[in-house]
């Protein structure tokens, strides 16, 4: 047997030796389908790792415990739109939940979560300055309100000036627009600001209700959230990282902003198109006149965006760096800013430099910045408005799925979720009362707004310091603990208690190892039911089946490719064995003569096949390896957000697996041999009379 | 007496679409062992269909075919391969050598094929009957580095190899020119003694006609002297 064997592959090697020509071309086919399909199959495991781990790693974690009486499954990837419309209930024993989460060996990490909708309001930059103008003159003693003053004066002097100078009007109604010139004509007067001084409710009122609404409306932000342990969420997860500003610490009320959706919604009109703008032209080099035309005409349009958050203490200075800059960019502000704005393909770099260096400094990059208090609002699951003041400490992202749509959350501390979803709790019902009690308000259920802003106004008294810079904002942080803020600290014991209170809707938990999460489900189910707990447990799959729906999509398109590669190599196998087996009919037809038996031709073709394939696989799993290596070392940059998130970054490194590796070239071996399976079989059935006729 | 082949009533026929095609029509033969037999014949007589069915590369239609004592006439697929491996060598018109491989390995072909001898016996065997042919320093050549003559020549070393009772050829100067062909015939000449075989060859060239140990000649399928006895 061993001798028949070792005759074989002596025969078939020195064939395959003997016939070069044809085997280097057999070869070749075989070397790039090893190669490629190397490739292949780490891509895709790769991203299928990538995108696992940057989900697993994020908020989502590997497994997800929820109430067992939710009438939806949980969905960890909701939009602002779908966020209210599941109900995936709440946990009703919490505390039952995390005994046996801390029992179980397997569990790295756990944390508490809630999911819910919230607006974020924000307001125009003028509304926000006539708001500080009314906590200055609420003030005892008031506040010099000589700055404030000058700004909205400024700004009402920029809109009159649109409406005079012909750039547009205010409103599309001419009597409508009549009158906003008439109120913006009084706004800038002196007479205006006297009467201000002998009656400030009158005058700010008319600033609040005649001035500020051509100004800009106030912007909505809209993002679900996600209420969430910080300390736990941190600690066990492996994605999350604070972009600016600081963590919220323990115990105190703040939002994190997702920076992404930050970037995209609340960076400054202006500031956003240039940078659009430039990123369009690096990659073109130059736009079409056409559109080139339009681009310029939005940004002009938008001029009056950078003269209303102008301070009017460096309005002067600025309009003559402006014509120092350009001396054709000559005339009244709103003149400049416009012909500064009107860029084209040659004077773009130069401009936008510029505005970053003369202008930017001077605006608000963002209309939401970190230490600014904003307004999250809902409609709780009871179906009530909620509105909660929360101090935004800074932005963050899960590195890997931050591109994804579905993963736009912003962060609150679990205190103020509780209040955005709607059910409070005992906690925090005490901890209401307590702050009606404090500040003297009626027991009416639910915050005004007014109410909020009697509330917190007081809470968060150093507001102004914020706008100051850093050292306001780590004042907050740090009075934010500090013993003397009472208020504070109540807030801060009532959070932490949250964790531990009735009102969690899911526990997201950590596993040590990352593949064992069916055996752990299985685990944590069964532990949970005898611990008499009423949870379900879903896996990430299930709870982010929207991304590995995506991630299943991709890898059965990557799949095909795989298979399309495979199937090439067999058709070209194949018509590289029909074509040098249709050659060798004369030898075989010899051999036949010679007493080969048919068996043995085909035994000798399919080990001719065998060893040509394995070898080229070899010398192609080489050249894979080595292909794969500077992939690796570069990366494959994501096309798309969505790549980016499927990469699990901006770039995928591929990285081998022995998986990959034996099976591409199994895949090659065997695709080769069924390659050759039936030419083979054919030519073994030459007539040994072939050799008689054969003419060589 | 002591025949190598025995030829009882052989006919053979073959379809050609709905024609059926008589190649022999009863012929009858018998050979001696280590006789030098010629077969003369026109294209179409049924000298190749003769030797297709002496070889086993073929089954008759009807009739007997004995070799070395053995029927072949109604041997199975692998039958007929065994046979050939152990008791047939062939010469071919255009010699059929593996163009691919060297003279030596065209030779070594038969002796991996019937298996059994070690790599070292099979050189030897090989080199040794290389050089009976003449081609000892040729033993690394492939046949396009050879002549026409030394082809065949290559072509004689393999089919007797392994020393079978039986040596068909067919036209095996065919493609020679009248010199060559004369070292050639006398090299297949030389066989049945050095080799103790038995040769039958297919010919329609008459002088060679003259050096064989008996002569027949083939017309329309059967012997013109039906029942020719060797």
């Amino acid at each position: 047997m061993l001798s028949r064997v070792r005759l074989l592959v002596g025969l078939a090697w020195r064939s395959v030796l003997a016939h070069r020509g044809k085997s280097l071309t057999l070869s070749l086919s075989f070397m790039l389908n090893t190669a490629l399909l190397i490739v292949i199959g780490s891509v895709v495991r790769s991203s299928s790792q990538a995108l696992e781990h940057s989900l697993t790693e994020s908020f989502v974690g590997h497994l997800q415990v929820y109430s067992n009486g939710a009438r939806d499954t949980l969905d960890m990837l909701v939009t602002a739109w779908t966020a209210e419309q599941r109900d995936s209930g709440n946990l009703k024993d919490y505390e039952a939940v995390a005994k046996v989460l801390e029992q179980a060996p397997e569990v790295r990490g756990f944390a508490p979560i809630g999911i819910w909708n919230a607006n974020i309001r924000i307001n125009s930059p003028l509304q926000e300055k006539v708001q500080a103008l009314r906590r200055l003159y609420e003030r005892e003693p008031r506040g010099d309100a000589a700055a404030v003053i000058a700004d909205i004066r400024q700004a009402a002097g920029v809109m009159l000036n649109h409406v005079k100078a012909g750039y547009g009007s205010l409103a599309r109604d001419a009597a409508e627009n009549a009158g906003a010139v008439q109120a913006l004509e009084r706004a800038v007067s002196d007479t205006f600001w006297t009467e201000l001084e002998q009656d400030p409710a009158k005058g700010i009122e008319f600033l609040d209700t005649k001035i500020v609404r051509w100004a800009g409306d106030t912007r909505i932000l809209r993002s679900p959230v996600l209420g969430v342990d910080f300390e736990a969420l941190q600690k066990a997860s492996g994605r999350f990282e604070l972009v600016s500003g600081k963590l919220i610490p323990p115990g105190v009320r703040g939002i994190l902003l997702e920076h992404d959706r930050r970037e995209a919604q609340a960076r400054h009109p202006v500031l956003l198109a240039l940078d659009d703008l430039a990123e369009l032209l690096a990659s073109r080099g130059r736009l079409s006149d056409a559109d080139m035309s339009q681009r310029r005409a939005r940004l002009v349009e938008m001029y009056d965006l950078i003269g209303l958050q102008l301070p009017a203490d460096k309005v002067a200075a600025l309009r003559e760096r402006i014509r120092a800059f350009d001396p054709t960019l000559d005339g009244e502000l709103g003149a400049q800013l416009r012909g500064l704005l009107a860029v084209d393909n040659d004077n773009f770099a130069k401009r936008r430099a510029f505005i970053y260096e003369a202008i930017a400094p001077l605006l608000r990059k963002y209309s939401v910045d970190v230490g600014d208090i904003v307004s999250v609002n809902s409609r709780g699951r009871d179906g009530a408005p909620k509105s909660v003041r929360a101090t935004v400490f800074g932005t963050y992202r899960f590195r890997g799925v931050q591109m994804a749509k579905h993963v736009s959350y912003n962060l609150v501390d679990f205190a103020t979720f509780r209040e955005i979803y709607g059910e409070p709790t005992a906690e925090t019902l005490a901890e209401m009362a307590g702050m009606r009690e404090r500040y003297g308000i009626g027991a009416a259920e639910g915050m005004s707004k007014s109410d909020e802003a009697a509330l917190f106004g007081g809470a968060f008294v150093v507001e102004e310091e914020l706008h100051a810079g850093a050292g306001g904002f780590t004042a907050l942080v740090d009075s934010a603990l500090d013993e003397g803020k009472s208020f504070r600290k109540d807030a801060a014991k009532k959070a932490g208690a949250a964790t531990t209170g009735d009102l969690v809707p899911a526990v997201v938990v950590w596993l040590a190892d990352e593949h064992g999460v069916e055996a752990a489900r299985a685990r944590l189910s069964a532990a949970l039911q005898s611990a008499g707990v009423s949870a379900r447990v879903s896996t990430w799959r299930e709870a982010a089946s929207r991304f590995a729906t995506q991630l299943s999509f991709l890898q059965v398109q990557i799949g095909m490719g795989g298979i399309a590669v495979f199937l090439v190599t067999l058709i070209v196998a194949n018509l590289g064995v029909v074509i040098a087996t249709a050659g060798r009919e004369g030898e075989i037809g010899t051999l036949r003569a010679q007493g080969a038996s048919r068996g043995f031709v085909l035994r000798l073709l399919m080990c001719e096949s065998l060893i040509l394939s394995f070898l080229s696989a070899l010398v192609g799993a080489a050249a894979g390896v080595a292909l794969l290596a500077w992939v690796g070392r570069y990366g494959i940059p994501a096309q798309s957000p969505a790549m980016e998130v499927i990469f699990g970054g901006p770039r995928l490194f591929p990285v081998l697996g022995v998986a990959e590796l034996i099976g591409a070239i199994s895949a090659t071996v065997v695709g080769s041999l069924i390659a050759t399976a039936l030419p083979a079989f054919e030519a073994a059935s030459t007539e040994p009379q072939v050799a008689m006729r054969q003419r060589w | 007496m002591d025949y190598i082949v025995e030829l009882r009533n052989v006919r053979k026929e073959y379809r050609l679409g709905n024609q059926t095609v008589e190649a022999l029509r009863g012929a009858s033969l018998n050979v001696k062992a280590g006789q030098f037999l010629a077969i003369a014949g026109q294209s179409g007589s049924g000298k190749s269909t003769l030797l297709n069915l002496v070889g086993g590369m073929d089954r008759p239609t009807s009739g007997e075919i004995r070799v070395d004592g053995a029927d072949i006439s109604n041997l199975d697929r692998a039958g007929q391969d065994a046979y050939r491996l152990r008791k047939v060598g062939f010469v071919f018109q255009s010699f059929n050598l593996l163009h691919v491989f060297t003279a030596f390995q065209n030779v070594e072909m038969p002796l991996l094929l019937a298996g059994g001898m070690t790599a070292g016996e099979r050189a030897k065997v090989v080199h040794q009957i290389l050089a009976d042919v003449g081609l000892g320093e040729k033993a690394n050549r492939k046949p396009s580095e050879l002549s026409g003559g030394e082809q065949q020549r290559v072509a004689i070393a393999r089919a007797v190899v392994k020393r079978p009772p039986l040596v068909l050829a067919d036209e095996p100067t065919a493609n020679l020119d009248s010199r060559t062909s004369t070292v050639v015939v006398d090299l297949i000449r030389s066989l049945p003694k050095k080799y103790n075989t038995t040769i039958i060859f297919s010919t329609h060239h008459e002088p060679l006609m003259q050096i064989a140990d008996v002569a027949v000649r083939m017309r329309d399928g059967n012997f013109v002297d039906s029942g020719a006895a060797a």
